[in-house]
């Protein structure tokens, strides 16, 4: 604990010089204009207990809106949240592994009969694309659609997870939830599907997510 | 021409100002000017920074880095060690709400009485930056607790952020279920925190950098009282959290803290995206408001460089860094001289004030004028025909000098005195008192802003300075400390500058040993 506080607040070491030579300076120029000491008086409480008073109602607001309630959901609903990370298929099925042995033995025997001049072309390992489809996720809720929308993938090269939030307004009761997702953008038949009967208890969070273990729509 | 308009930014207050000044003059109705929390609304704004920092180091102590030990940690301190944990954190809380409080007032304040403009753009907009940042470290703050409250602050805002495209990730996704709930969140949410507090060290530093002396200490009265407050407000109130964050159920009614979380609300009516650019308009206009409310600016301080002595006397005294100190390009035998930033010259005088040698001139208002004037004024007073004392009395202009309409010196109904305005008390040089005494006016009545209020920020306190005798240049002290008297007026106090007058007049005429109070004032701080 004591070295996080040490490392934070590191930070502060050139703060406090910079205060203290902005703040030395007038000191040092005052030497120059005061010629003598200004009287220091002592501490009057009377003064300091008018002055709690002022500040006291100065801060006042602070009684009312430090912590003012605010119901920010409308009472008597509840939430279905979708909410998960995962990877598109592949927008083309390349073998990467296969494709980087075979420009390894193309290397090697490249070596083997042209000597130890030949390089190996690092342009030839990337010509496999990387780049994934976009999720596409489909949610009705009592048959109702409810949300039908495209992830796209993440990273410069669209080559890594689409990650999926939506938080929807449900009403409390029996609900059938029905989530379709599919990893090719959306085309053919779902990927994954999902098709429940829920309780839904008033301000109830529900949770459709991708469970990775067995690689499953789940609801919570 | 009447002085008013001669000395040149002589304009009556406007109705803002008249209102933000009588309410201030309600205030030292109740405590002396000098401890009025208005006057240093800045400085207590910083009082309350340190008691934020020395409080937050003490909860940091205590606090577990963790998302399944936060709250339990905060929880720790408000109930089992309320005496001392619990204490600090409302301490934390209400001098944070304090903090937010004091800058919205000093910004109005600064608003109301023109304390923005021109010269003053800089710790304006640093100001407005500044402010976001305090708001920020403070919802971040909130996100520590990890309570029904902490959980809906960062709900939202993940909301607000995902709306940016900065970020390419669902921040909510952390959110969703405990398990995604990382402690790695937890130290990111703290270092911003932290970091927070240091974004507004730095910041204060370019708020403050372009004023010399800058107050960021409020009177010792204030301090007590300022904490004295802070305790009070938390012993009666402690501050206490919402009930443990619960993702499988909506947050109720949740206590929100309105000075930190005034902007969420907004997303119940507008899509984060359209609370962004909301937000982003509001500090643009804001940030620029110096520029879209510019009035006329005064030319600037000029300064005569065959009379500079490279004294520094200007420099220490000017109160927006505006003069430095070069080598000499004259090939005097002074090292150095004065050279005046004209962007940052406010025109207030003060340096002219401080310059008994004649080397700085304003423009509008030179020093050989304001010395006519005196004399011409004095020899005016000196040769009327109204018996009893005779009174030569310098006005402020942004003090009492705003709400008195003198014509060529002379006040409506007042024939025992003459008036003279300048810019700023500390216009006043010490050889400029000498003249109406020398022409054999009884008394000298000299009119500031109120103590701790000067609107160019220090030109009445190094006025009483240099008559005290503590402040170069010195008022001579051969000159009559009883027939000087010295008052502070807001520019709504006319009637209390002419009560204060007569009152003035008549003690002259009882002598100088009537327990004239300016006198004894001015006795008590001479050096030894």
């Amino acid at each position: 604990m004591i070295t996080i506080l040490a490392v934070l607040f590191a930070f502060l070491i050139p703060v406090f010089f910079l205060l203290f030579k902005e703040f030395r300076r007038p000191n040092a120029g005052a030497k120059k204009t005061d010629t003598a000491k200004q009287p220091s008086r002592p501490l009057d409480m009377g003064a300091a207990i008018k002055s709690a008073a002022l500040v006291l109602i100065i801060i006042s607001p602070v009684f009312f809106l430090s912590d003012r309630n605010l119901s920010f959901y409308p009472p008597g609903t509840a939430s279905l949240k979708v909410a998960f990370k995962k990877a598109g298929k592949k927008v083309v099925d390349c073998d990467e592994a296969g494709e980087i042995k075979r420009a390894g033995e193309r290397y090697r025997a490249a070596l083997r009969e042209g000597g130890k001049g030949v390089q190996m072309s690092l342009k030839t390992l990337g010509t496999c694309p990387r780049q994934r489809h976009p999720l596409k996720v489909v949610v009705k809720i009592d048959g109702k659609e409810a949300l039908n929308k495209v992830y796209s993938p993440t990273g410069f090269s669209k080559d890594m997870a689409s990650y999926v939030f939506e938080d929807l307004n449900i009403s409390p009761g029996g609900r059938e939830i029905e989530a379709h997702l599919y990893e090719s953008g959306g085309i053919g038949i779902p990927d994954f599907s999902l098709k429940k009967t829920a309780s839904v208890r008033q301000s109830e969070i529900k949770l459709i997510r991708f469970d990775e273990f067995t690689s499953a729509l789940v609801l919570e | 021409m009447s002085d008013n308009t001669r000395a040149g930014e002589f304009e009556p207050p406007g109705l803002i100002e008249r209102l933000w000044l009588s309410m201030e003059r309600q205030v030292n109705r109740f405590t002396p000017p000098e401890h009025n929390p208005f006057y240093c609304l800045g400085a207590i704004g910083i009082l309350f920074l340190w008691v934020i920092l020395v409080s937050g180091l003490y909860l940091f102590l205590f606090y577990n880095i963790s998302a399944k030990g936060a709250f339990a940690s905060v929880e720790y301190l408000s109930v089992k060690q309320w005496y001392l944990g619990g204490v600090m954190r409302s301490l934390h809380r209400y001098a944070s709400d304090g903090l937010v409080i004091v800058t919205v007032l000093h910004a109005l304040r600064s608003f109301s009485l023109g304390k923005y403009r021109h010269w003053r753009w800089l710790p304006w907009t640093s100001g407005v930056v500044l402010a976001w940042v305090i708001v920020i470290g403070g919802i971040f703050g909130y996100w520590m607790v990890w309570d029904e409250r902490a959980r809906i602050v960062a709900t939202l805002s993940a909301d607000m952020m995902e709306a940016l495209p900065i970020f390419g990730l669902p921040l909510n996704l952390n959110f969703a279920r405990a398990e995604n709930l990382t402690d790695q969140l937890f130290y990111i949410v703290l270092f911003i925190h932290f970091f927070s507090i240091v974004a507004a060290l730095l910041l204060l530093l370019i708020h403050l950098t372009r004023i010399t002396k800058a107050v960021i200490t409020p009177p010792r009265p204030l301090i007590y009282g300022a904490v004295l407050a802070l305790f009070a407000i938390s012993f009666v109130k402690p501050a206490l959290s919402a009930p443990a964050a619960d993702l499988k159920f909506l947050p109720a009614s949740v206590p929100f803290d309105w000075f930190f979380m005034f902007i969420f609300p907004g997303l119940k009516y507008a899509s984060a995206r359209e609370l962004w650019v909301f937000i982003a308009a509001c500090t643009v206009i804001f940030g620029i408001v110096p520029w879209l409310t510019r009035a006329k600016r005064m030319p600037a301080v000029e300064v005569v460089v065959s009379s500079c002595t490279g004294c520094e006397l200007c420099m220490e005294d000017c109160p927006y860094v505006a003069i430095t100190m070069r080598p000499r390009t004259d090939g005097m035998s002074y090292p150095v001289e004065a050279v005046v930033n004209n962007a940052r010259c406010a025109s207030c005088g003060i340096c002219v004030g401080a310059c008994d040698y004649g080397a700085l001139n304003l423009p509008y208002s030179t020093e050989e004028d304001v010395k006519k004037l005196i004399t011409g004024y004095s020899q005016e007073l000196v040769d009327s025909a109204s018996v009893g004392k005779k009174v030569l009395a310098f006005i402020c202009a942004k003090g009492a000098g705003g709400s008195i309409r003198a014509d060529n010196g002379r006040i409506p109904g007042v024939d025992f005195a003459r008036c003279v305005a300048i810019p700023c008390i500390g216009m006043l040089q010490p050889s400029m008192m000498e003249i109406p005494f020398s022409e054999g006016v009884d008394g000298v009545f000299v009119a500031g802003c109120r103590p701790g209020d000067c609107h160019f920020r220090s030109g009445n306190a190094w006025f009483e300075g240099r008559v005290a005798g503590y402040r170069a240049p010195v008022v001579k002290r051969s000159l009559p400390r009883a027939r000087i008297k010295y008052a502070g007026f807001s520019a709504v106090e006319s009637g209390a500058f002419l009560a204060e007058l007569s009152a003035f007049k008549n003690s002259l005429a009882k002598g100088p040993e009537s327990g004239n109070e300016s006198a004894a004032a001015y006795k008590d701080t001479e050096p030894t």
